[in-house]
């Protein structure tokens, strides 16, 4: 007993950084414990990160259905999730401006979205110039000299479109063609 | 061995060890008050591998809230007791009359010297302020009430202010305003 008191007198001193770092532990620890007392609220995944639920309800995608000034969309295929294929019948027409609808998206989530058109002809007239216009911005698909162009749309959250096909045509087109557009959605 | 930091180190351990608990039962007394909803999660990225979680913003505020608000007020009991120590059954201080009441109470064995009185004061006065702190920084991250850091604060303060007033009048005693040290 003798001998650690001894020893602490001589020895003592040296423990007081110990004591300290003691003293600086006691109040650490409970602040850390109270910091990570704090309530969370539960995160919330979005969907497009959860395993096994697809992206059907990014866009709600609804092409247009009723003929008007020659135009008609005769079939839409779902390749995926994300994309479709668009086919387009345009009647003989005259000289002029003719459009109809192509179809409507909504993104649905609080992501911005891009939808991307990829046009292809088999056969198309002279001097037409095919466009999508969507919110009275016209994207060129097709132009005059045979050009063909693949525009992409960016929706942001919660933006509703209505794109429409407008065809004007320089000279009358005397037959009945064809063209599809491939629409993906990014 | 520093005999203060010896005494600074004991003091703190109860004061410590209340904030926590405090913390945890300040939560329990929301959850039941309230009826929150609430479940655990184990987070092996923090420091902690165990988080309260609340299924919405409002629930989680309100049950940090009240459980700050509970620890502060267990803080200010601790302060409060060692306050009234201070004032009234401090040794150094005492009129006669003062003493022949706690002697008439049975509360003479509470009489405290100087050396245990300011090192706990000063400890239990430390805690309060992180947990004054703590309560801000939440408010400020929108996870308090601001009404309860502003209690824990002005709380803080004043609690701050006795202790200093204590803590000059046992100054006073030994160097009185006159600049000369008196022996006793």
């Amino acid at each position: 007993m003798k001998a650690l008191r001894k020893f602490l007198k001589q020895f003592g001193k040296f423990a007081d950084p110990f004591l300290v770092m003691g003293i600086f532990v006691l109040f650490l620890i409970p602040v850390l414990t109270v910091l990570n007392l704090t309530p969370q609220t539960r995160p919330e995944y979005p969907e497009s990160s959860v395993l096994g639920i697809g992206d059907e309800n990014k866009v709600n995608f609804n092409p247009g259905a009723t003929p008007q000034d020659g135009i008609l969309v005769t079939r839409v295929s779902q390749n995926s999730d994300t994309s479709y294929s668009v086919e387009v019948k345009v009647s003989p027409q005259t000289t002029g401006s003719f459009s109809n609808d192509f179809f409507t998206a909504s993104n649905t989530i609080e992501e911005d979205l891009r939808i991307q058109l990829q046009p292809s002809f088999q056969e198309f007239p002279d001097g037409t110039v095919i466009s999508i216009v969507v919110d009275g911005i016209k994207f060129v698909l097709l132009d005059e000299e045979g050009n063909i162009y693949p525009p992409t749309i960016n929706m942001v959250p919660g933006q509703d479109i209505s794109a429409a096909i407008q065809i004007d045509n320089e000279i009358n087109s005397n037959f009945e063609y064809q063209f599809t557009v491939d629409v993906t959605i990014e | 061995m520093s005999k203060l930091l010896r005494k600074i180190l004991s003091a703190a351990i109860f004061p410590a060890a209340l904030m926590i608990v405090s913390k945890v039962i300040g939560m329990a007394i929301a959850n039941q008050l309230f009826d929150l909803g609430w479940s655990i999660r184990s987070d092996t990225g923090g420091v902690f591998s165990v988080q309260v979680i609340y299924p919405d913003v409002d629930s989680a505020v309100k049950c940090n809230s009240y459980s700050n608000l509970f620890m502060i007020i267990c803080m200010l009991i601790g302060n409060a007791v060692h306050l009234f120590q201070g004032y009234f059954l401090h040794t150094s201080h005492q009129s006669p009359k003062v003493l022949i009441k706690l002697i008439q109470f049975d509360f003479i064995l509470w009489l405290s010297d100087s050396d245990s009185i300011f090192p706990n004061m000063a400890v239990w006065l430390a805690f309060l302020w992180v947990s004054t702190i703590i309560s801000l920084t939440q408010t400020l991250q929108g996870n308090t009430y601001p009404w309860v850091s502003v209690t824990a604060l002005v709380s803080s303060i004043i609690v701050t202010w006795l202790a200093a007033r204590d803590f000059e009048r046992e100054i006073n005693i030994y160097l009185p305003e006159s600049g000369k040290l008196q022996v006793s």
